[in-house]
């Protein structure tokens, strides 16, 4: 039985969101839904961040999905750390923290799924159109959210 | 006769009337305070009409009561009374009151402007999302709770019927979209194109609405969205907004409610208060330990002036002149100059 996922990709202050029913045999493409960036509230981030909680709880609700998948924060040790930086994790928070007030979350690390699926990284993956045909029907998938779809195809295989 | 254990809804004062009937609080049993919107038959309404209605204000309630949102008025019960030929919907009471008061006192400012906006766009979402339409959007019907969070009030009330027919009477005739009046089809995109009209009257207060012709007249004529006329305070992104979603071309609307949402969180919301009169308008901004002025005033269409200041807000300082015109004007010059000082601003 096929079921809905939901994924989040934060950059800075936006949200890009990608939903997608999956079918069980993990042949079968995952159908795309919805695939939106969501920007955060211009103005006071406190009440921007109560916003943005309170959309990302009321979308999952509606969209009944089955569960979340996140990308997990990710830094060098040797990266510096800025506001942006800080501000970005800010709002991964919020949406987490709404996502679980939901549903299942499971936050995935890049290189983990580098690690784990197929033979290449993501980033190749991400760029290749090829992969990206066999893998989604439905709906179309902006290329730039195909990070935050990679989620939800790697997912299959965890 | 002892009294009933469990007491039966009682009807308090009246808060007041919609299309479709009154609102009176009431006292339930379980709920404490709630609102009871009484509706009756309507006298051009045949008994078979009545019965399909109540057929579907009952489904609209049964599911309105399963699906619970933060942004939606929630629906109690609903009960025939009088013999059926009348209907008790009971629903949370929201002590704000609605946004009709706000709106007939004035302008609101940008910042509640975009946080109604917000709340009942995320309300309307999930509805959409259920696939549902409210068909009925308007400052009326936008309700505040006792935490000033907006509420979507009165929703599936209305029938596509009902809206070209016998309700229509009372003024929402005004948010009816372009190709409703044609096609008599409501759907997502006519309940953004309400909800965009209600945001300009929400930004304009009653007083400037209320000078230009009715919606009625001139949107089935088409072309309505660039006949708007802005508060010059009103910044470019609000204005691009609320033409989108009045748009005649359904196809060139926000598409949905999620996209309202992204508009609404990229718009500017500087924080004028203004106060629309019979011939002027004012705005106060404080900034710091001052306050800024503007005013605008008009002794016929083409004798105009402005003038804007800052102040200061204790009892040191000096007034500074900020800008405006030195002789009388014309009202078209006076707005693009008012429009170039709030750019700047």
């Amino acid at each position: 039985m096929s079921k809905r996922l939901a994924s989040f990709v934060v950059s800075g202050d936006d949200v890009k969101v990608v939903v997608a029913q999956v079918p069980a045999d993990p042949k079968d493409p995952i159908s795309i839904e919805y695939d939106q960036t969501w920007k955060l509230q211009s103005g006071d981030r406190e009440p921007a961040l109560c916003m943005l909680h309170q959309r990302c709880a009321s979308f999952l609700k509606e969209k009944q999905v089955a569960a979340v998948l996140m990308k997990a924060s990710a830094a060098s040790p040797l990266a510096k750390v800025t506001l942006a930086l800080l501000h970005s994790a800010e709002v991964r928070g919020v949406v987490i923290a709404a996502a679980a007030s939901v549903t299942e979350v499971k936050t995935m690390a890049k290189n983990v799924i580098s690690r784990t699926y197929g033979e290449r990284n993501v980033d190749e993956y991400v760029k290749d159109d090829s992969f990206w045909t066999a893998q989604t029907t439905g709906g179309k998938l902006r290329a730039g959210s195909r990070e935050a779809a990679m989620l939800i195809v790697a997912s299959r295989k965890a | 006769m002892a009294p009933p254990v469990v007491p039966p809804l009682q009807l308090l004062g009246k808060l007041g009337a919609g299309s479709f009937g009154e609102v009176f609080e009431g006292k339930d049993v379980v709920h404490g305070r709630v609102a009871v919107k009484v509706m009756s038959r309507a006298p051009t309404e045949t008994e078979a009409e009545w019965d399909q209605r109540k057929a579907g204000l009952l489904a609209e309630a049964q599911s309105l009561s399963a699906a619970e949102h933060r942004n939606v008025v929630r629906v109690h019960s609903i009960t025939e009374v009088n013999g059926g030929d009348s209907i008790h919907l009971c629903m949370a009471h929201c002590p704000g009151g609605s946004l009709q008061t706000c709106y007939e006192q004035g302008p609101m400012s940008l910042q509640a402007v975009r946080k109604v906006a917000t709340e009942v766009t995320l309300g309307l979402d999930a509805l959409h999302m259920r696939g549902m339409l409210h068909r009925d959007i308007k400052p009326g019907n936008l309700l505040l709770d006792s935490q000033g969070v907006a509420l979507l009030g009165d929703f599936g009330l209305v029938t596509d019927r009902l809206l070209l027919g016998y309700g229509s009477g009372i003024g929402y005739k005004d948010h009816i979209a372009y190709e409703v009046w044609s096609s008599a089809q409501t759907s997502q995109k006519s309940d953004i194109w309400a909800l965009g009209m209600t945001l300009y009257r929400l930004l304009h207060g009653d007083r400037w609405y209320s000078a230009d012709p009715a919606p009625r007249a001139s949107v089935p004529a088409g072309g309505y969205a660039d006949s708007l006329r802005w508060l010059p305070h009103v910044p470019g992104g609000w204005r691009r907004m609320i033409r989108k979603m009045l748009n005649d071309d359904t196809t060139l609307r926000y598409q949905s409610a999620q996209q309202v949402l992204n508009a609404l969180s990229q718009l500017e919301t500087p924080a004028w208060r203004v106060q629309v009169n019979a011939d002027s308008v004012r705005w106060e901004l404080p900034v710091g330990d001052r306050l800024k002025v503007v005013e605008w005033s008009w002794q016929s269409p083409r004798k105009h002036k402005w003038v804007a200041w800052s102040e200061p807000l204790g009892s040191t300082g000096r007034k500074k002149t900020l800008g405006g015109c030195n002789l009388l004007q014309g009202g078209r010059q006076t707005i693009k100059e008012l429009e170039d000082f709030f750019e700047g601003c």
